[in-house]
């Protein structure tokens, strides 16, 4: 009897295997010759293409030109799902509208987690109000300005760093 | 043509920070006593694991000194470590031919699950917002600027060695990399399919050590052991530890306690469960070894003195976490003022239901690898009522013992979650179920069909 259960458990162990091997072998048959090429021979650059696509720009030109401070600032999605629902028109707005900000703040976490060496990457409902408090103790955090988010544009003390279509990065200093 | 950056950037990292610490290790096996019969396979991924375990010593002492040296330094001391042994062949590994062929196999599909992870950089997820980040703080920042940065890292209290074994490649390369510091990780991914492969090549038929180390495989393609998580960490570091005891035991050789102990040590510094699972297995080893101990008195008193590997590992880990004010969330209280008994105690019936229907259901899912610690359980019973109390002072008892142990505890830690449960388990209760993969595989070897030595 006990033999038997042996032979049962050893061939579901069998079933296994061969689900496995099955299933390992089509990953590596299925596999593009791109992914592989891409793997090893992308550069910096490419890979962050990819993972971030037109927000790459982004990343590239913070890893490039970190704040000299180590602090940057960006403005953190407040809203809660009452205020988007306020907002939207329709079910499908309001679908879209979530998805904006979910997307936005995936976007503030992986850029976070990338600058993380060097720079602190903060948010704040108000970012330019905390980088002028900053700046009074003596601080100079930079400014993120992403794609609709309001720019010091005409504040005085503020100076544009990178003008580009998706972002912009701006710098603060205290008139002395 | 030009070799592309890209490749001679893998390149170099996986010479500095997977070759060099293989052989550095293996130097210290030759150092601890260990003779070349084990084979070629077994003594260097033994020799990985304590490698790597050195590697991250020296990277820690090199930051909390200051980084005084050039980072590319820390490669060419391993090396130096790795000359100083004496030079005698390896036994080649006698494993049976299907056994190697699935070994290739095994291994081929794995590097390939792996170019497919590394087509991205680090950003997101465990990887990027816990494990990666912390590698980046303690290497971007100074010792005593630390505090700047730990509060942006998810959970900065968890043990170092995955951070650790990133930092290496970070100082090797003299920057910070986006994807290549996943290698070291991901290496510990083909050394615990060689190292179930070395530890049932001659304890079971070859059959079942071929369908062990394909069935267990499966779980290396998941996203966890292919990126830089520290879940394979864990899973190879237990099967090593666990692997050189049972070797210890089965021919009394001194080093491969030793190597236990340092493994150990590995296997603490990876992941907070490594503490769970050293108590574990110590229960299990005593447990099961009470008999043989007293035929044999293997140990001097002087060998106890390894026991101090984890023992330090433990206490370094808290004394960083006391130094920066950081506290683990599972132990501690939450916001109700609640400790994990507390927590026990309130839930209890909520949760039952769902953590026993969730790993119930895990347990019996057909996907591959799913069934192993069940089929181990299963096989398990069916030994100890075969074998009687002959069983229970068995290799296979020791195993088994872990895998039900880990279960059960691993249930445990779910029922005391100060998170919401639900979302707890969804995100984490299959990679955790994978630390004891390897093990059920191993079990079911020692227990299905074993062969007598």
């Amino acid at each position: 009897m006990l033999r038997a259960i042996r032979w049962v458990i050893g061939s579901l162990l069998l079933w296994q295997a061969a689900a496995a091997a099955w299933s390992l072998g089509n990953d590596v048959v299925a596999m593009p010759f791109a992914v592989i090429r891409s793997a090893l021979m992308a550069s910096d650059e490419e890979r962050l293409r990819a993972a971030f696509g037109e927000d790459a720009a982004i990343v590239v030109a913070l890893l490039q030109t970190p704040p000299p401070s180590g602090v940057l600032f960006a403005r953190q999605v407040v809203e809660t799902l009452d205020d988007v629902r306020r907002e939207a028109v329709d079910e499908a707005d309001l679908h879209a509208r979530v998805e904006v900000r979910i997307a936005r703040w995936r976007l503030l976490a992986k850029i976070r987690c990338l600058l993380l060496a060097t720079t602190v990457f903060a948010t704040a409902p108000d970012p330019i109000a905390s980088i002028e408090a900053a700046a009074a103790s003596g601080h100079e955090p930079w400014l993120l300005v992403i794609d609709g988010d309001e720019a010091p544009s005409g504040r005085p003390g503020w100076e544009q760093l990178v003008s580009n279509p998706r972002f912009s990065t701006w710098r603060f200093r205290k008139a002395s | 043509m030009a070799v592309p950056e890209g490749v001679l950037s893998w390149l170099w990292v996986a010479t500095a920070c997977v070759v060099v610490p293989a052989a550095a290790g293996r130097a210290v096996l030759a150092a601890l006593g260990l003779g070349n019969a084990p084979g070629a396979v077994v003594l260097w991924c033994h020799g990985y694991v304590v490698g790597q375990g050195m590697a991250a010593v020296l990277v820690a002492l090199w930051l909390w000194a200051g980084q005084p040296v050039p980072g590319v330094v820390l490669p060419f001391l391993l090396v130096a470590i790795a000359c100083c042994r004496r030079r005698l062949a390896d036994a080649p590994a006698r494993w049976p031919p299907w056994l190697r062929v699935a070994v290739v196999f095994v291994v081929v599909a794995f590097v390939f699950a792996c170019l497919r992870t590394n087509v991205l950089p680090i950003i997101h997820a465990d990887e990027g917002e816990m494990w990666t980040a912390k590698a980046k703080v303690l290497y971007g920042r100074p010792m005593g600027s630390l505090a700047a940065g730990l509060p942006w890292v998810g959970h900065a209290d968890y043990p170092s060695l995955n951070p650790l074994l990133q930092v290496s490649a970070f100082a090797a390369s003299g920057r910070v990399l986006l994807t290549e510091s996943r290698l070291p990780l991901q290496a510990f991914g083909i050394v615990v399919v060689l190292l179930l492969a070395g530890g049932v090549a001659a304890r079971t038929r070859q059959w079942l050590a071929v369908a062990a180390v394909v069935a267990c495989a499966a779980t290396l393609g998941s996203a966890a052991a292919t990126s830089a998580y520290a879940d394979t960490l864990l899973a190879c570091t237990l099967l090593a530890t666990v692997d050189a005891l049972v070797r210890w035991r089965d021919e009394g050789d001194p080093a491969w306690w030793r190597i236990a102990c340092i493994a150990a040590g590995t296997m603490l510094a990876s992941k907070n469960e490594g503490l769970m699972w050293t108590a574990l297995v110590s229960i299990c080893a005593c447990a099961t070894s009470w008999s043989w101990f007293r035929q044999r008195r293997p140990l001097r008193r002087r060998e106890l003195g390894w026991l101090l590997v984890p023992i330090a590992v433990v206490l370094a880990g808290q004394v960083f976490n006391a130094v920066h004010g950081l506290h683990n969330d599972l132990v501690g209280a939450n916001a109700a003022g609640r400790g994990p008994f507390g927590r026990l105690l309130d839930h209890f019936d909520e949760r039952v239901p769902m953590v026993f229907g969730k790993f119930g259901r895990m347990l019996v899912d057909p996907a591959p690898h799913r069934l192993l610690p069940a089929l181990c359980v299963v096989a398990g019973f069916v030994a100890a009522l075969a074998g009687g109390r002959r069983f229970l002072q068995s290799q296979a008892a020791l195993v088994v013992g872990c895998v039900v142990g880990g279960l059960v505890v691993y249930m445990t830690v779910f029922l005391t979650s100060p998170s919401d449960v639900g979302w707890h388990l969804a995100v984490a209760a299959e990679r955790i179920v994978e630390h004891l993969v390897p093990l059920a595989a191993y079990g079911c070897c020692l227990t299905i069909a074993p062969v007598v030595r």
